[in-house]
């Protein structure tokens, strides 16, 4: 604790510097971007590792101390389950009931981006034959509430639709929950081209709950959606952001990702591209959101590290701040998600769940297997 | 309210102008510079508690803040929403002279949760304000050449949209 040596009039107070290091801590990314011009010593603070780290545990949430693990691993069965986490290390778990539509089938189910004031988004992709079939559900775990989202397109003989929800958020402006979708369009038939108008290729949907049905919506969009869903979108305060690729025709391993952040109450959106470090050293990146922040983890497969950036302001590039890297055992694959405290957990190549904790800078076992791509946890 | 209070020790502070205060034992716990003097006396504690870098506005602050906070603690039900009240318009009812007063009262004498809230009023404060803003709230000279001024501020353009009137 710091005490003071000299008596200090009430009236006309200075604060010492722990104190007003403390209360940067705690600015978002861009009001410490514009004060770096207030005076030298506070021009590089993000880079500092001290400061760094009281501005990690300022970012992530105390309070919330539950988290939702889906899709467990069941050995020899397709089952998969659900848990609620909680306690100091993860180490209380309660098995928690699918809502009714999943109790049959509950194969490949997945949490579309985050908890939006207590609801979650859970949708099943299957294929059948040449058809995808896609079921959404809008689910208040706490109050085992449930809302089956209506079916967006009927089936075309000739076409194939490949869906994608990229985001679920809340519109503050007409207290509604909302839905957003990517459409790709293939033919399944290549005369289909001769004797018909040209495809749209792609286009978007938006889903009320308040209308209970969805619209299309013109969207300028020209980069694509990545298919996989776990750990690609999150929401935070009205905005579902996603990551997606710019589309050069490239190898997939070359390709520029761009963060989508999607107004649900404008319905406009702007991109923010993600910076690469180089071409050799591929990377991973999954989308989590500490307490006011959206957050990238990078995960580098050459040197088994991660590291974490938070965005300043979405659609600006240079707004990026990286705030540290993490070394970490050759056997971890891949985020599956952020706990709290800032913890994140991960899979790891055997199937074992471990997380990182923040606190201790040491990786931790949950004695929990997942599945491989669909494993997730959600911060209820 | 329970009839703890009745029995209950007292303890005495006192500020540097010489007010004293009446705290309850319970209270004083929350104030952890005062129950670190507490438990380093061999003899229970029944002279005044002098604490000469706090003035009488800011103890007097500190103790309605912990009291109401014990208030709400003893009812649960409401706690969460009342507490949020008192809170707001606890700050609220400060200058910024007076906040950055007591942020030293509170932290000379250890009182965390009432620091916490305090330093992240004044980051809410000054979250959108102006970099004159801020050098003039925490009384800091500019040590930057108008020119390394000028090319920092080209760097960050970005982070000065939105900045409010000081």
């Amino acid at each position: 604790m710091a005490s003071l040596n000299k008596k200090v009039s009430p009236s006309n107070v200075n604060l010492p510097n722990d104190l007003v290091l403390n209360i940067l801590s705690r600015l978002p990314v861009k009001s410490l971007k514009r004060f770096s011009c207030v005076q030298k010593s506070w021009a590089n603070l993000l880079e500092d590792p001290h400061f760094v780290d009281i501005y990690y545990e300022n970012l992530t949430s105390k309070t919330r101390d539950s988290c939702l693990l889906l899709n467990q691993h069941v050995p020899n069965t397709v089952e998969s389950y659900l848990f609620l986490l909680f306690g100091e290390r993860y180490e209380n778990r309660v098995k928690f009931d699918w809502p009714s539509p999943f109790h049959e089938d509950n194969e490949s189910v997945i949490v579309v981006g985050s908890c939006v004031n207590g609801t979650i988004c859970l949708q099943q992709v299957s294929m059948i034959d040449t058809t995808t079939s896609i079921k959404v559900l809008l689910w208040t775990p706490k109050t085992k509430e449930f809302k089956v989202v209506p079916p967006s397109l009927t089936a075309e003989p000739e076409l194939q639709f490949q869906i994608t929800i990229t985001g679920f958020g809340y519109d503050h402006v007409t207290d509604d929950y909302k839905l957003i979708q990517n459409v790709l369009v293939h033919a399944l038939n290549n005369d289909y081209a001769e004797v018909n108008p040209p495809l749209p290729g792609q286009f978007w949907q938006i889903y009320s709950v308040k209308s209970n049905c969805w619209r299309n919506l013109d969207l300028e969009m020209t980069c694509d959606v990545f298919p996989q869903p776990v750990g690609l979108a999150v929401y935070l305060n009205g905005v579902c952001h996603w990551l997606a690729c710019e589309d050069h025709n490239q190898e997939p391993y070359d390709t520029d990702v761009l963060l989508v952040s999607f107004d649900m109450s404008s319905e406009m959106f702007v991109t923010t591209p993600i910076s690469r470090y180089n071409h050799h050293d591929f990377c991973d990146r999954y989308l989590v959101v500490l307490k006011e922040s959206v957050a990238v983890i990078s995960m580098f497969e050459n040197n088994n590290c991660f590291d974490v950036s938070i965005l300043g302001e979405a659609g600006v590039e240079e707004s990026w701040v990286k705030l540290f890297t993490v070394g970490l055992p050759t056997c971890v694959d891949h985020p599956i998600g952020a706990g709290k405290n800032g913890d994140i957990f991960f899979r790891k190549y055997d199937g074992e769940l471990v997380w990182y904790d923040f606190s201790s800078k040491t990786i931790k076992e949950i004695a929990i297997k997942g599945e491989f791509c669909y494993s997730q946890t959600v911060m209820l | 309210m329970s009839g703890i209070s009745d029995t209950e020790r007292m303890i005495t502070l006192k500020t540097v102008e010489g007010t004293l205060f009446d705290v309850k034992s319970s209270i004083a716990k929350d104030i952890k510079t005062v129950q670190a003097f507490i438990d380093d006396s061999d003899d229970d504690v029944t002279s005044p508690i002098p604490l000469p870098n706090v003035f009488t506005r800011e103890l007097s602050r500190i103790l309605d803040y912990l009291n109401n906070h014990h208030r709400f603690r003893s009812d649960i039900e409401k706690a969460d929403e009342e507490m949020a009240r008192y809170d707001a318009e606890f700050a609220k009812s400060m200058s910024h002279e007076e906040l950055k007063a007591l942020i030293l009262a509170a932290n000379y004498l250890n009182v965390k949760d009432l620091l916490e809230f305090l330093n992240q009023t004044v980051a809410d404060v000054i979250q959108n304000k102006s970099v004159e803003f801020v050098r003039n709230f925490f009384g800091i000279e500019n040590d930057y050449t108008p020119e390394e001024e000028e090319k920092l501020r080209n760097e960050n353009e970005w982070a000065f949209n939105g900045v409010e009137q000081d």
